[in-house]
């Protein structure tokens, strides 16, 4: 996720917004996780959207419409996966899109938003792997 | 009483000295400037406006937030839509976790307790404020602009913009500044690199505005602020707390939990969310009433009771007289308004207690409006036309009611006196606006006293030339003196056939009022008296048809608002047509805007009637012997004993046994039997209100519900106490004023019910009839008023310490002069709770911003006036309207007992428009070293005149001399003026100023010469 694409820095502008409406380091409660794309904004106990909705007595999960409310493609994502593919979603607020421009486009998030998990992902085990060799180092 | 029976009648022929005669009056006057109309084209009428069922249907977000040193901690709000809570929340500032981390922690513990959700403030504006700031909704407040102002990250002046014009200038924009990595379209902000990149956002979520009649303006986008204290106060017309509010509206209001400190604890928190919970229920208990009634005037613009009395007239379908008949005669409008003055508020029994029954007209502008038939006669005909009237049958209709007063007892004839004459006062007693010099302090500046005060007084008035007045107060004056002014010219407006647009309205949605049948104020005062079997709803229709009514049948025929202006825009004037005593034109630097309902005629007479009610009752206590102590607008305070008799009274007109001065004191029955006469000026429903058009108040019984022997003790208008002495010889308070010394703060903290007033009232009586009193422990204490940062003028000195809204304790001065730091040294320092750590505060002044020390220099004297001051000016400040029996000019010393109307002899007639509360730091030390409220007038004069007098006196000092004084008007510019010729407007204030220059020089030539 290095492109100049702003399409692409989309989610990174959004985290950044998020990030204003919690203390720093603020990670769930549960999981550890840090996104602060998936992070509930209720700080009096910080949860992923996955276990807000657990703690709430709900499934963990959300019905996502692919590509808008004209195609009848519902699929079932996490609510931590939805709050990502919706961010994204959102980029393209007030455009409007042909039908079958709408459909790729609701893929194309979709993908978008497995690639910035798989870029997260590899982020971590990158630092996870530099911290472990920093620690079998000798001295 | 010793010596009362052998009383003779030896009245005091006063000799008024000359001074005390007062020689320059203002009158007020119809204008219409030349400003562009506001919505570009001429104004239409329309009936009523279509409106949704309810008002309270969409989106709410009712807000409440605590503060320490008014800075925000936390708050909580509850987010409703159609009715139903949505959410309910609480908040915390957005730096909370890093700089109080053991708070935040303390509350996230609380709110996981209470299982309510906690967000930062940036959560607030991000899911909510921004959201229906575009989109719509409304933010509820208790008290709007504080709470804004906490949820603020900085603030800026408003400045004037092209949709809103200068509507705001002078008031707030408050700011939210956060970092953003999106730009304006909400796409990230990416550089060349490829990397994200930011931006600081500032921006402004509110604009506010407190106008000149204390009106608050926001600008919110698409959003509404509805501020409750407001709407309960247009409702009811009471200024209410949260918890007085609630209880108005029927909602319990426990004991709440917690401070109101700021402080994060389970209490406070508890009593947050308690708060915002009762506002809540408040908007939907105020919500349900506003919605009974069925006007087009959505609820964050009804700013009072005259906003929906304006607005059922506009569902009654009645067009303001501007718009159904543009060419009616402004010079008719003129001579009206320069007959307009207030209510009569007079104290004519000065520092000497007196015996007395305190009665009240049973609503006096409804029913002087009804007696006048001015619904019928002025508000509802198509057409308005003058119709001259002969001067000798007006004059001989005046001098058939000074033979025969009682006439006025008839209600028959109280339509044939709203009509206007243009006369020769001649020393009959008129009202006039005189303007009076001040006794207490006076600023000598170019060799003149520049302190008086413009008062609305009724006494001997004479006057250079003819004056208007309204046909209540001529029958007032052939009533109340010896002497009928001299009838010149007369008029009355002739009705000419019926609105068509008028149509019923379902009043409350309970009492169908068709407007063309029945005179609908008249009709709310007897409404307001049905019983439903329901308290609260009772009492809710009785407080708002009293209030909808008052402001109906007067207020809203006079409504003038004055042009904002740009503070920061060059000094611009305005020319304004001026109708008054003659047509002309003059130059202002801020113009008035009449409102389209504005009709002096009615505004005139309906005052006018209110003076001759109380002229009539007074008239038939005269006629008894008696004597009228005080009264104010609907009220007057009778002389009265039980079995009556004598009541010694300095200046009184009899004369005891003992040599002591009397006056003769109704007997209750007497009272009664007036009171019985009164009854035939009813115009209510005998059935729905019974008694008279005068009732006795209930400050004259009892706890058992009997009548008592009332007591009044007066100094001057508005400031006296009725009380009553118990069985043990003590005085206990039935009523006191607060004028002006409601203006000072407590020295008790927390004291709601102003304690400290009824305790200084009961120290200046017992001084008075030598009790011994007690010192209380405050009275050496520093007097401080408490002024809240409404405006950016009083916000300049405390941009850094302090927010708009936050509050400001102003002492005055022990004496004027003591400091010199600006024209009028204020010294104000932050609100501070314990008045005893007066000496701790970095005092300075409000004016100038300049440090001041509160001890006079070298010295432990304090400069600031003490309590001990404030409570002694209750006893020592006197009536400037009237003068002691004996004629000589008012003092301390002479101002004592019985006194007599302050003459006036007008040789000057100024023209002014409408009074309004000026800004503190823009009013001269005198103006204000009393009072914060100041208010002053815009002057319209005679612009031609005003050149022609300029030019004669350029002729007179010499064109050079006026050269030299005008630096920066060159010699031809002068000549070409003295010559007849024209110049610009700057060049004519720098010529008038130097004039004003040469002229004080030579009166201080005169001076230095005399000695």
């Amino acid at each position: 996720m290095s492109s100049t694409d702003p399409r692409e820095r989309t989610l990174d502008a959004e985290r950044h917004r998020r990030a204003s409406l919690f203390p720093a380091g603020a990670s769930c409660e549960e999981c550890g996780e840090t996104d602060f794309l998936v992070l509930d904004a209720d700080l009096s106990r910080v949860l992923c959207a996955d276990h807000a909705a657990i703690s709430h007595g709900r499934e963990p999960v959300d019905r996502h419409h692919l590509a808008g409310r004209r195609w009848k493609i519902v699929l079932d994502l996490t609510a931590n996966w939805h709050r990502v593919v919706t961010a994204l979603q959102r980029m393209e607020r007030g455009v409007t899109h042909g039908k079958m421009a709408e459909l790729l486009y609701g893929i194309a998030y979709l993908i978008l938003a497995i690639a910035d998990y798989v870029d997260k992902y590899e982020k971590k085990v990158k630092v996870r792997a530099r911290s472990g060799r920093r620690e079998i180092r000798p001295d | 009483m010793p010596g009362l029976d052998d009383a003779r009648y030896d009245p005091i022929e006063p000799n008024i000295a000359s001074s005390a005669i007062c020689s320059e009056i203002f009158v007020r006057a119809y204008a219409e400037p030349q400003l562009p109309n506001r919505r570009g084209v001429a104004p239409e009428f329309s009936p009523r406006h279509p409106r949704a069922d309810s008002w309270f249907t969409g989106e709410f977000l009712v807000i409440d937030t605590e503060t320490v040193r008014h800075q925000l901690t936390f708050g909580a709000y509850e987010r409703y839509n159609h009715g139903k809570l949505i959410e309910p929340a609480i908040f915390c500032r957005d730096d909370l976790p890093t700089t109080d981390p053991d708070g935040f922690a303390t509350l996230q513990a609380i709110c996981r307790r209470r299982d309510v959700r906690l967000y930062l403030l940036a959560n607030v504006f991000s899911s909510h404020i921004w959201r229906l700031r575009r989109r719509g909704g409304t933010f509820c407040f208790f008290n709007a602009s504080y709470d804004l102002s906490r949820l603020a990250s900085s603030w800026r002046p408003a400045t004037a913009g092209k949709r809103r014009g200068t509507r705001f200038v002078n008031g707030f924009e408050f700011l939210r500044h956060f970092e953003s990595a999106k730009d304006e379209r909400g796409r990230p902000i990416v550089d060349d690199k490829g990397n994200l990149g930011t931006r600081t956002v500032e921006a402004p979520f509110v604009r506010i505005r407190r106008d000149d009649r204390h009106h608050v303006r926001y600008d919110m986008a698409a959003a509404h602020v509805l501020d409750l204290a407001t709407l309960t106060h247009a409702l009811t017309d009471q200024t209410y707390s949260l918890p007085l509010a609630c209880e108005a509206f029927g909602i319990g209001f426990d004991e709440r939990p917690g401070r109101h400190d700021g402080t994060i604890s389970e209490d406070n928190v508890a009593g947050c969310v308690y708060d915002v919970a009762k506002t809540s229920e408040l908007l939907f208990a105020a919500g349900r009433e506003y919605d009974r009634h069925p006007i087009d005037l959505a609820p964050w613009r009804a700013p009072s009771a005259a906003s929906l009395a304006k607005a059922y007239l506009r569902a009654f379908g009645v067009a303001p007289r501007s718009m159904v008949q543009p060419d009616f005669s402004k010079e008719h409008q003129g001579y009206a308004a320069t007959a307009y003055f207030g209510g009569r508020v007079e104290d004519r029994v000065v520092r000497e207690a007196v015996p007395c029954t305190y009665i009240d007209a049973v609503s006096m502008y409804p029913s002087v409006f009804t007696l006048l038939n001015l619904w019928s006669d002025q508000v509802i005909p198509a057409r308005l036309e003058p119709e001259p009237l002969d001067p000798l049958e007006v004059q001989t209709f005046l001098e058939n009611l000074q033979a025969n007063p009682r006439c006025l007892l008839d209600r028959a004839l109280w339509p044939h006196l709203a009509f206007f004459a243009l006369v020769e006062p001649n020393g009959a007693h008129l009202p006039s606006r005189p303007k009076i010099p001040s006794p207490y302090l006076a600023r000598i500046e170019n060799g003149i006293s520049s302190a008086s005060h413009r008062l609305v007084s009724i006494g001997p008035l004479d006057s250079d030339v003819p004056l208007w007045f309204g046909g209540p107060d001529l029958a007032a004056a052939a009533i109340s003196g010896p002497v009928i002014p001299r009838i010149v010219q007369a008029w009355r407006l002739r009705a000419e056939g019926v609105q068509t647009t008028l149509q019923p309205v379902n009043f409350r949605g309970e009492d169908l009022i068709d407007p063309g049948s029945c005179n609908p104020f008249q009709r709310l005062i007897e409404l307001r008296k049905r019983d439903s079997g329901n308290k609260l709803d009772n009492d809710l229709r009785s407080t708002g048809y009293k209030t909808i009514a008052n402001s109906g049948a007067y207020g809203c025929f006079v409504e003038t608002t004055p042009e904002d202006i740009n503070p920061d825009a060059p000094p611009a004037t305005t020319r304004a047509e001026v109708w008054g005593l003659k047509p002309f034109t003059a130059v202002v630097e801020r113009p008035e805007r009449h409102s389209p309902l504005c009709s002096f005629p009615i505004a005139s007479l309906v005052t006018a009637g209110a003076r001759l009610l109380l002229a009539t009752a007074e008239h038939l206590v005269r006629d008894a012997g008696g004597e009228v102590a005080y009264c104010d607008t609907d009220s007057l305070m009778v002389i009265t004993r039980p079995e009556g008799g004598f009541v010694p009274c300095v200046g009184g007109p009899y004369r005891l046994g003992d040599g002591r001065r009397a006056v003769v004191a109704l007997s209750w029955a007497q009272l009664d039997r007036i009171l019985g006469d009164l009854a035939a000026l009813k115009v209510y429903d005998p059935h729905i209100i019974s008694g008279s058009s005068f009732k006795i108040e209930d400050e004259n019984l009892d706890a058992k519900g009997n009548r008592r022997e009332l007591w009044f003790y007066g100094t001057r208008e508005k400031s006296y106490a009725l009380y009553a002495v118990n069985s043990n010889g003590e005085i206990v308070l039935a009523k006191q004023s607060a004028h002006t010394i409601g203006q000072y703060r407590s020295p008790y903290p927390r004291d709601g019910e102003r304690q400290w007033i009824a305790e200084a009232w009961i120290r200046t009586i017992c001084e008075a009839v030598m009790q011994p009193v007690e010192t209380p422990p405050w009275f050496e204490l520093p007097a401080t008023s408490q002024v809240t940062l409404t405006t950016l003028n009083l916000m300049k000195h405390y941009v850094q310490t302090s927010r708009p809204f936050d509050f400001l304790a102003v002492a005055q001065l022990a004496y004027p002069g003591m400091l010199r730091c600006c024209d009028a040294p204020r010294p104000s320092c932050l609100l501070f709770e314990n008045l005893a750590a007066w000496l701790d505060q970095a005092w300075q002044c409000l004016g100038c911003g300049a440090a001041i020390q509160p001890h006079l220099a070298d010295t432990e004297l304090p400069i600031f006036k003490t309590y001990r001051r404030v409570v002694a000016n209750l006893a020592h400040s006197f009536e400037l309207k009237r003068l002691p029996a004996t004629g000589e000019e008012s003092t301390m010393g002479t101002m004592h007992g019985l006194t007599i109307p302050r003459p006036v002899r007008a040789t000057s007639v100024e023209h002014i428009g409408k009074e309004v509360i000026v800004d503190p730091t823009d009013t001269s030390e005198d103006l204000t070293a009393e009072e914060l409220n100041a208010t002053e007038p815009v002057v319209y004069r005679d612009e031609v005149e005003r050149i022609d007098v300029l030019r004669a006196s350029v002729r007179r000092e010499g064109i050079n001399q006026v050269a030299r004084a005008a630096k920066r008007v060159c010699l031809r510019t002068i000549q070409r003026f003295a010559s007849g010729g024209n110049v610009h407007s700057p060049n004519l204030a720098a010529i008038e100023a130097a004039l004003a220059i040469l002229g004080a020089a030579a009166a201080r030539r005169t001076d230095r010469d005399a000695m």
